[in-house]
């Protein structure tokens, strides 16, 4: 392979090559922008009430800095069956590490109407800090963006992300969201 | 060359000259030798013998579904993975036999589909978390390596196509896992594909470049419409679509360029849904719509005719 023979094939060396140095160049600049960001301090947390209507048989939110959880039961579809395990997760982006703890319907629920039930450890006792955005300044983007059309279809693109948490330019993958109408609330940030 | 020859001998000398003369090969002796009949047959032959051959896939894929869920993690690798290698090693070695030629392209095919499919399955079975992309990046970087390999090798169109598909794939998949939105994935792959197309189209590899040029050109016509907010279904507030026909122009300007008529063909259908969206738009409530449907008609009866011409000028080229 000389100088002549890739003069002779430019059109053909720039269709392979291009391509290939412009995924350089942005996988490049997104690595240096992840080194000059700092690691997060705060853990994520969020719930995740499954695919099956959980978010219909509970209710996560957070109020004075605490999590709290309500259950009920449905009038009409009888008892609750628990196909995908409705859950409360903090992620520490920085070293990975998940705790996670099951949602269960209480003795006491009721139904048609929401009851408080008891927050299983180790969220009981987390301090949260609401809302999307930490004290560090961290963001939860979720990069699941569906705006139709073909060419997003076909060639997807984001479309397979999850939920990540981001800043200048530093995204972190915290979560996948598969499939897509999985119901996930964030609910803020605990303190480290 | 006109001594008389009497014996054997005399005559296959005199064969084989008149073969050095005239550059004749044994290939054309045989195609000479065939008779209508012999064509006829054949192609009846060819037809069952391809027929057979699907029902022989079909087959080994329904039993392969059936067993699936019984088999073991390398069980399951070997048959996908397996397969493929051993038709696309059947492949290479049928191109150096004259008898098996059309039985290359199928086997190559056949072989690089399978040994594709092959590797996602050994990562389904072995390869756990992690981001999707990469997996993809894995399989069809290794797989565009190992086609591009054996065009280098083997210097054949059919090798060369597979090649660039599985090295488009990979760029796709890596471009997704940067992050890029399929609008601009789309557009990326189509400007790079006119590129290569252009490129090949100057090599005794040009046979693939009609198909080379009309996929490039889609992509850049179906990524134009998204990439401008356009939509045919849902009104936008932030859209961009009076930049449609910039988009016609170029696929147009590059099929004339390229004498490409897919390129072309393309480049039209974009122009009439360019039309089509002007004229639902911007006329619609202006003129009434059966006028203005009407006027699109007769620019569109313009444009074929447009299109016609200019497709007569690219000569024989695809």
């Amino acid at each position: 392979m000389n100088i002549k023979m890739l003069k002779d094939n430019a059109a053909l060396v720039a269709g392979v090559v291009l391509p290939l140095l412009l995924i350089l160049i942005v996988w490049g600049s997104q690595k240096i922008a992840e080194m000059a960001v700092p690691d997060p301090v705060y853990t994520l947390v969020y719930s995740d009430l499954g695919t099956s209507g959980g978010s219909g048989f509970f209710e996560v939110r957070v109020k004075d800095g605490h999590i709290v959880v309500r259950a009920k039961k449905q009038k009409t579809e009888g008892n609750y069956t628990a196909t995908s395990h409705p859950t409360l997760v903090a992620v520490n982006a920085t070293t990975g590490e998940k705790k996670t703890a099951e949602l269960t319907m209480p003795d006491n629920a009721v139904e048609g109407e929401f009851v408080d039930m008891p927050v299983p450890e180790p969220f009981a006792s987390m301090t949260i800090h609401k809302g999307d955005t930490a004290p560090d300044g961290y963001t939860v983007v979720d990069s699941y963006r569906f705006h139709g059309g073909l060419a997003r279809d076909v060639f997807g693109g984001r479309q397979r992300g999850g939920l990540f948490i981001s800043k200048n330019g530093r995204n972190i993958l915290v979560a996948t969201r598969e499939p897509y109408w999985r119901v996930i609330d964030v609910l803020g940030w605990s303190e480290p | 060359m006109s001594q008389t020859v009497t014996t054997r001998d005399e005559a296959l000398v005199q064969i084989l000259q008149l073969m050095q003369r005239y550059g004749i090969g044994s290939e054309d002796i045989r195609e000479g030798l065939t008779t209508a009949s012999d064509k006829k047959g054949g192609r009846v032959q060819t037809l069952l013998v391809y027929l057979g051959a699907a029902l022989i896939l079909g087959g080994i894929g329904t039993y392969a579904n059936m067993v699936w869920g019984n088999l073991a993690s390398f069980e399951r690798v070997v048959v996908s993975l397996g397969s493929g290698i051993v038709a696309y090693v059947l492949g290479t070695l049928a191109i150096s036999d004259a008898r098996l030629t059309r039985a290359v392209t199928p086997l190559l095919a056949i072989g690089a589909f399978l040994q594709t499919g092959g590797l996602f399955v050994y990562l389904a079975e072995y390869a756990h978390g992690g981001n999707f992309y990469l997996g993809e990046m894995a399989v069809f970087g290794v797989m565009a390596i190992q086609l591009a390999l054996s065009f280098w090798s083997k210097r054949r169109t059919d090798l060369g196509f597979l090649a660039i598909l599985a090295f488009v794939a990979f760029v796709q998949a890596a471009l997704a896992y940067i992050g890029m939105g399929g609008e601009w994935i789309a557009m990326v792959l189509g400007i790079s594909g006119l590129s290569i197309a252009w490129g090949i189209d100057k090599t005794p590899y040009r046979a693939m470049t009609p198909f080379g040029y009309f996929m490039s050109s889609a992509a850049i016509a179906i990524a134009s419409f998204d990439i401008l907010d356009v939509s045919f279904f849902t009104s936008r507030t932030q859209s961009y679509g009076w930049l449609l026909p910039l988009f016609s122009v170029a696929l147009v300007g590059v099929s004339v360029a390229a004498k490409s008529r897919t390129a072309l063909f393309v480049g039209i259908l974009h122009l009439f849904f360019t039309v089509g969206y002007f004229t639902d738009h911007y006329f619609k409530d202006a003129v009434g719509w059966p006028l203005a449907l009407i006027a699109m008609g007769f620019i569109l009866i313009g444009l074929s005719i447009f299109a016609v011409r200019l497709g007569r000028g690219f000569g024989k080229k695809g």
